[in-house]
């Protein structure tokens, strides 16, 4: 069996199980029949079970694998297109756009859209942050032909975005900002099942059209001159995919909070476990990893919370640093770009 | 001559406040009774303000000698800041503190605030801060200690935190005083530091008057509430936030606020006078059935926006009949809450006898 056939089902066990976990693990001690006949639609015996295992767990599960999924497959994106191991879904500003939006509704606001709106005005502020930067990054990477500069460029967006976020926190009163922490920790519960689909299409979609990627992204790792005497339009290409990954990035930190790591180590760990940087075996697998890695910090936060919760973004570093640092230690070893 | 009569006068002015005081050791009269935190002590020739350290118990956050502004030059014990009474240009961090301090007829004393921009606009502050005769010095967290100190005022009245962070206004060099109320685990304890403010301004004969009607009209409504054979009614609060429930522990000031008026609090077995940090399925599977869900909402809420903002809402029995929204920009409540508990409990049993016409707490908006 090929080392790509072995890494797709450990991870793909890995994730099963971390899911299971999920669903089998919470603050409420459900037994494990319950929570099969409230997935099945059986009788339970406490109906209020039900809409625990269904509305909160499976949906965290869910919104978990989704979310890991979208931001590791943006992560490699970014990473092929900038030839830079360092790069990810927060590092173009796009997160920090979309956590500007929320910023903008929950403190400059008063709160007030929140408390008319709900949960809808927080993913809306967050899409129009992030769609607002995404734009303006756009428009740069249409002018700018440097892969370096158009990076320079999103990380400082990104430092402007946080300006004006310190200052919107800066003014704002000690509720608003108290929820705007909370909400900057992230956190995979918030999305219902009655927007589940909406989350899942937009993830899976963006991801699927990624897929039509894979063979310029096998010549950009080559670089950019081989990529366009090989018949990439490098111009074009290297839009869609910061599109991509900028609506990837925009959706999962709409609806998750700005989520930090995963969009960043997991390709590497796709790297290390394939021994390759072919995107043919690479993008699918890192969808996966990704999945399996937004699952399982999912069960480590429930799991370590005794009876609450621990923040996503209080797990991500634990599992992504050290990866990180045995990655700079033996990078040598890894397949990387050109 | 002149210290004899300014001791007099003095004494004559702390003879003005009413109630049971009882001797206190060294001397004196303690005059606070419910207040955990605070201890007001009247000691010849001046009054002793001790605050507790809330955070660390055993520990004291603050000790204030209160001495007529009239007496000549007085040496107070080692620990002690010296404060000046009655207090003529103050700054008021608290808008519930500006409020209490206009009722006690003292607001001419406010000569800035902090966090102005987070008034209400029928706050009297706010117009006074228009008119120019009271000063904003912006951020609690970073005020303007330049503008602090042009004023030179004759103390600050602000509100501890645990992590501090008080943006440099020490520097100001007036006395800090602690106003750690908000840390009160009781109705009556919180409704007593009153008192503190009303020997600061001078009028603590006032300050008495409302604190014994407040604690009695509060007494007799919980009485009349106890004596009541209703059943309690079971009661949630709060909603989450990005996953996390925050619920008042059982301890709480909350909590004993709806006990009292004749809820039954879904957390009261709970230890502690903090908040719980739960998850939303823990505090579903515990209070599912709660008949009532009380909400504190900055401009309201309507029900398609807490459906939203709250999915599992669904799974709550008080959902909707049972929720009940105060709209803290457009009631008092926080201001009342503090010092008219009284009026907030008679509200919250009307709730929980059944009645919509409440003033707080309202039925929610489709």
């Amino acid at each position: 069996m090929s080392r790509t056939a072995i890494a797709t089902i450990a991870t793909a066990a890995l994730a099963i199980a971390a899911a299971a976990g999920i669903l089998l693990c919470g603050s409420v001690d459900i037994p494990p029949a319950e929570v099969w006949a409230a997935l099945t639609g059986g009788e339970v015996s406490r109906e209020v079970w039900r809409i625990i295992v269904t509305d909160t767990r499976l949906a965290a599960a869910l919104t978990a694998a989704l979310a890991g999924c979208g931001l590791a497959v943006a992560g490699l994106l970014l990473q092929t297109t900038f030839s830079n191991p360092l790069a990810g879904p927060s590092i173009l500003g796009i997160s920090t756009g979309a956590s500007l939006g929320v910023a903008v509704v929950m403190l400059a606001l008063g709160g007030a859209a929140v408390s008319a709106a709900g949960q809808a005005a927080v993913v809306a502020g967050a899409l129009v942050g992030a769609a607002a930067v995404m734009a303006a990054l756009l428009a740069v990477a249409s002018v700018v032909r440097s892969a370096t500069m158009l990076l320079i460029v999103g990380i400082l967006i990104g430092y402007l975005a946080s300006s004006a976020i310190a200052l919107l926190n800066f003014f704002a009163s000690r509720e608003g900002v108290h929820s705007f922490t909370i909400w900057g920790l992230g956190s995979f519960v918030d999305v219902p099942m009655s927007r589940m689909a909406v989350f899942a299409a937009l993830t899976l979609a963006a991801t699927a059209l990624s897929m039509c990627y894979i063979k310029p992204l096998n010549a950009l790792l080559l670089g950019s001159r081989y990529a366009a005497s090989a018949g990439v339009d490098v111009r074009r290409t290297r839009l869609g995919l910061l599109l991509l990954s900028g609506l990837l990035t925009a959706v999962v930190t709409a609806w998750c909070g700005p989520i930090g790591f995963v969009g960043m180590v997991v390709p590497h760990v796709a790297r290390l476990a394939l021994h390759t940087s072919n995107h043919r075996s690479l993008l699918p697998f890192t969808a996966l990893a990704g999945a399996a890695t937004g699952l399982v910090c999912q069960l480590l936060s429930v799991a370590a919370g005794a009876g609450g919760v621990i923040p996503v973004n209080a797990i991500t570093p634990l599992v992504g640093v050290p990866v990180i640092i045995y990655i700079i230690v033996r990078r040598r070893s890894i397949f990387y770009f050109n | 001559m002149k210290p004899f009569v300014t001791v007099f006068a003095l004494a004559a002015l702390l003879c003005g406040c009413g109630g049971a005081h009882h001797a206190a050791p060294g001397g004196g009269d303690t005059v606070t009774r419910a207040a955990s935190l605070l201890t007001i002590v009247e000691r010849p020739g001046w009054v002793e303000a001790s605050v507790a350290d809330p955070w660390r118990e055993g520990h004291v956050l603050a000790r204030y000698a209160l001495v007529a502004d009239s007496a000549a030059n007085t040496s107070v014990p080692d620990g002690y800041t010296l404060v000046r009474v009655p207090l003529r240009r103050s700054i008021v961090y608290s808008s519930i503190h500006t409020a209490a301090i206009d009722e006690l007829g003292a607001a001419g004393a406010i000569a800035a605030v902090a966090d102005g921009d987070w008034l209400s606009d029928s706050d009297p502050v706010k117009a006074r801060i228009a008119a120019g005769d009271v000063a904003d010095l912006g951020p609690s967290m970073s005020p303007s200690v330049e503008m602090a100190v042009g004023l030179e005022p004759d103390a600050i009245l602000l509100s501890p935190y645990e992590s501090g962070g008080r943006g440099g206004i020490e520097r100001a060099g007036a006395p800090l005083v602690e106003m750690a109320d908000y840390m009160e685990p009781t109705p009556h304890g919180r409704a007593e530091w009153l008192l503190l403010m009303g020997y600061l301004y001078g009028v603590p004969g006032r300050a008495r008057g409302i604190c014994d009607s407040v604690a009695a009209r509060y007494d007799s409504i919980a009485a009349a509430v106890a004596r009541s054979e209703r059943p309690r009614p079971r009661v949630l609060t709060e909603r989450p936030q990005s996953g996390v429930w925050y619920v008042p522990a059982g301890g709480s000031y909350m909590a004993r606020l709806i006990a009292d008026a004749g809820g039954d609090y879904a957390w009261a077995d709970e230890p502690g006078s903090g908040s719980l940090a739960l998850d939303a399925a823990a505090v579903l599977d515990r209070a599912a059935d709660a008949d009532y869900w009380l909400l504190k909402e900055y401009g309201g809420i309507s029900e398609a926006a807490l459906a939203s903002a709250v999915p599992l809402a669904r799974g709550l029995n008080a959902y909707p009949r049972g929720v009940r929204v105060c709209d803290t920009r457009a009631t008092g409540l926080y201001l009342d809450q503090a010092f008219h508990p009284d009026r907030v409990l008679s509200d919250m049993a009307a709730v929980f006898a059944g009645a919509d016409s409440t003033i707080y707490f309202r039925p929610l908006a489709r």
